[in-house]
């Protein structure tokens, strides 16, 4: 549950970016910054842009000294999330994701407690959605794997004070039956349709709390969070951070990547095999996590497809060739796991 | 909506096909009807019930009068056997293979100690036709203590939950471990829920701002969960109807849904449907509220760490009731819809602020 109202984040969305513009505030802020830039960093000198702010509850801001120096900033709304999304950067930073390590993260510079906001070194390298729309596969195939392989890292991880995510919420089952009863209520014919589809969610759901160990879960890890450069993976965002069921990280890679390709008229074939390679790579390594992708496989098709049926922003031609692939998509996802129930 | 006429038109082909089987689906009534027809033969009767009577009496069982006395489309059906007073015995017929896991629950529990020679009882186990998948109970002694509904006079409301209270505690004290824990999506009945959503919101739309509100609350209270929570054998389906009350015990049937679970689970069902039954029944609330009172007081305090999240079970449970009901939009017993719905309301409010 997100803190405040979204008209409360929203409002403290606009006063910030307005705040964390201003080049003197800035210039306070990230002046201590310059010993660990070995005098490098010069704040008389510098530029400031928001460059993300889609989520209304925190601000990604980049600044660039003359000389070339970025540092980059998030601030939040919510009072303990910067803290604590800066204590697990620190953590996992000097516990073996430190640049050099090949799997990484973002170097934490500081937090800044009154503005709540943390600092942080940019990643290096192409972010792995640019690769997957369109580098050739030889070179694109290596990054997948990598990303997995930072994955397997990730939730191998033993970080302490990780909020625990409860196992309903885990499961989302009333998130979808949110979305879904937003377009049953416009469109009452879809109501079977959908009850259809509930009832096979239903099937391959897990049969109990802890069929899996939790693990630190990402959250939102998907291509365009992970930087390559030559056989380094560095990954970004981990505000989501919380102990859960490591197939949802794993589920949500694979549908975003399908999804950027289905919306972007992409090659599908390809994001097939981009997708089958990523989880290939992660079972190679970690099979026993991965006990409940199916149901979280099915689960992201199926918000993805009631979002879409809810949308403004799409025609209906478009409409229909997605939502097949959803619904194809969520139909392998629940078949897969019936087989296997029936082979066992 | 992005635009109803489309996606109506988009969703038309797939909703031109059949509808795939719903787990709420009615199972096949009229064939379970037809198996039980055999049961009440004098042949099956002499040929299967009889000899299995006699082991457990030793005795001689000619005379019976049998009968079918619920067939709700649940996948079960119950029969009941009558060879006189002191000889009245109870089969349940299955159409999965839920009944020798059922048989041997309900041996377990009878053989832990709710037996004959105990205050709280569960039937008696008679035995298990494999081949007809038939479970033979002996029926148990007392008057349900949903008669109290009736006005039966024999049967008091208050006591009887107290009693209720008391029986429920010592089931969920037992070391019982049989079968795999519930999950919470399963206890908290999230897909029934979320299928019971999509219906209500396609029928009534003009009440959708309304119930998300409710949905939101119950799930902040279901997040905050305590986790991990201690998971004791519990009963399933524990309400005042499957509750027999006598002098010399109180027995408890049905145990078909016994599992590991959250022990807020059937005390939230029992306060659950007797509210919801004496405010349908036009039944004194008053007497509802003592009852209510005698339950959680006497229950809580043997089994104090389910008070964590009763609320919580409680407010889904009303929740889960509400949806169905506002589907339908009809009355309830004495009650119209217009009646009930705040009822609902207020009672998902005060599970909610239960021990909060």
């Amino acid at each position: 549950m997100r803190p405040g109202t979204r008209f409360e984040r929203l409002n403290w969305k606009q006063r910030e970016a307005e705040v964390f513009a201003n080049h003197d505030i800035a210039a306070q802020y990230i002046a201590s910054l310059e010993m660990k830039f070995n005098g490098a960093w010069r704040p008389s000198g510098w530029n400031v842009e928001v460059v993300r702010s889609k989520a209304t509850d925190r601000i990604t801001l980049r600044y660039v000294s003359d000389d070339g120096a970025v540092v980059y900033g998030k601030a939040y709304f919510d009072r303990l999330l910067g803290r604590e999304t800066y204590d697990s950067l620190a953590y996992l930073w000097k516990n073996g994701f430190a640049a050099g390590s090949g799997l990484e993260i973002p170097e934490p510079l500081i937090f800044v407690e009154e503005a709540n906001m943390l600092l942080m070194r940019r990643a290096a390298g192409t972010p792995l959605s640019d690769l997957a729309a369109a580098a050739p596969l030889d070179e694109v195939l290596p990054a997948i794997r990598a990303a997995a392989r930072w994955l397997v890292k990730f939730h191998a991880a033993d970080i302490h004070g990780l909020p625990i995510q409860s196992p309903c919420e885990g499961m989302e089952i009333l998130d979808i039956a949110d979305a879904l009863a937003k377009v049953a209520a416009e469109c009452p014919g879809c109501a079977s349709f959908f009850i259809g589809m509930l009832h096979d969610l239903h099937t391959v759901a897990p049969r109990s709390n802890i069929s899996v160990r939790p693990t630190p879960v990402h959250g939102q890890f998907r291509a365009a969070h992970v930087f390559i450069e030559s056989n380094r993976a560095t990954v970004i965002d981990i505000e989501k951070i919380c102990l859960s069921d490591p197939a949802k990280d794993v589920a949500r890679f694979v549908h975003a990547l399908k999804k950027n390709c289905l919306e972007e008229s992409g090659d599908a074939q390809r994001a097939e095999q981009l997708a089958g390679e990523f989880v290939a790579e992660y079972r190679r390594i970690a099979d026993s996590n991965l006990e409940n992708l199916d149901y979280f496989r099915a689960l992201l098709a199926f918000k993805a497809l009631a979002k879409l049926l809810k949308s403004r922003k799409v025609n209906e031609e478009k409409r229909q060739a997605i939502g097949e692939l959803y619904i194809a998509e969520f139909e392998t996802a629940t078949r897969a796991r019936s087989v296997q129930t029936a082979a066992a | 909506m992005g635009a109803t006429g489309q996606t109506t038109s988009f969703l038309t082909r797939r909703l031109a096909l059949p509808p795939a089987p719903l787990a709420t689906a009615s199972f096949d009534r009229e064939g379970l009807a037809r198996k039980a027809a055999d049961f009440t033969t004098p042949e099956f009767i002499g040929t299967q019930i009889v000899p299995l009577i006699r082991m457990e009496r030793n005795g001689h069982c000619t005379n019976c009068r049998s009968n079918v006395v619920q067939n709700t489309g649940t996948g079960r059906l119950t029969l009941r056997y009558d060879f006189g007073p002191e000889d009245v015995f109870f089969a349940k017929l299955y159409s999965d293979d839920l009944g020798p896991h059922c048989h041997e629950i309900n041996r377990a529990l009878w053989e832990s100690g709710f037996n004959a020679s105990a205050y709280y009882r569960v039937p008696q186990p008679i035995g298990f036709l494999t081949d007809h998948n038939l479970l033979l109970m002996r029926c148990v002694p007392g008057i349900a203590l949903g008669a109290a509904f009736d006005g039966h006079a024999a049967v008091d409301l208050v006591a009887g939950s107290r009693e209720a209270a008391k029986w429920l505690a010592a089931m969920h004290r037992s070391s019982l471990t049989t079968g795999s824990p519930d999950s919470d999506w399963e206890s908290l009945k999230l897909f029934r829920m979320a299928t019971r959503l999509i219906k209500a919101v396609a029928v009534r739309p003009e009440k959708l701002d309304a119930i998300r509100e409710l949905m939101n609350m119950l799930e902040k209270r279901i997040a905050k969960l305590p986790e991990p929570r201690r998971f004791v054998f519990t009963h399933g389906r524990y309400h005042h109807d499957h509750i027999f009350v006598s002098a010399d015990a109180i027995a408890v049937i049905d145990l078909d849904r016994c599992r590991l679970s959250d022990p807020a689970k059937d005390a939230a069902e029992f306060v659950r449907v007797l509210r919801l039954t004496a405010f349908k029944e036009g039944f004194d609330m008053g007497r509802a509220e003592n009852a209510t009172a005698a339950f959680l007081s006497t229950y809580l305090a043997e089994i104090p760490e389910a008070a964590a999240s009763l609320g919580c079970y409680w407010a889904a449970f009303v929740f889960h009731s509400f949806l169905g009901g506002l589907k339908q939009g009809r009355a309830k017993g004495t009650r119209s819809w217009e009646e009930l719905m705040p009822f609902y309301v207020s009672e998902i409010s005060r599970a909610l602020d239960f021990s909060r």
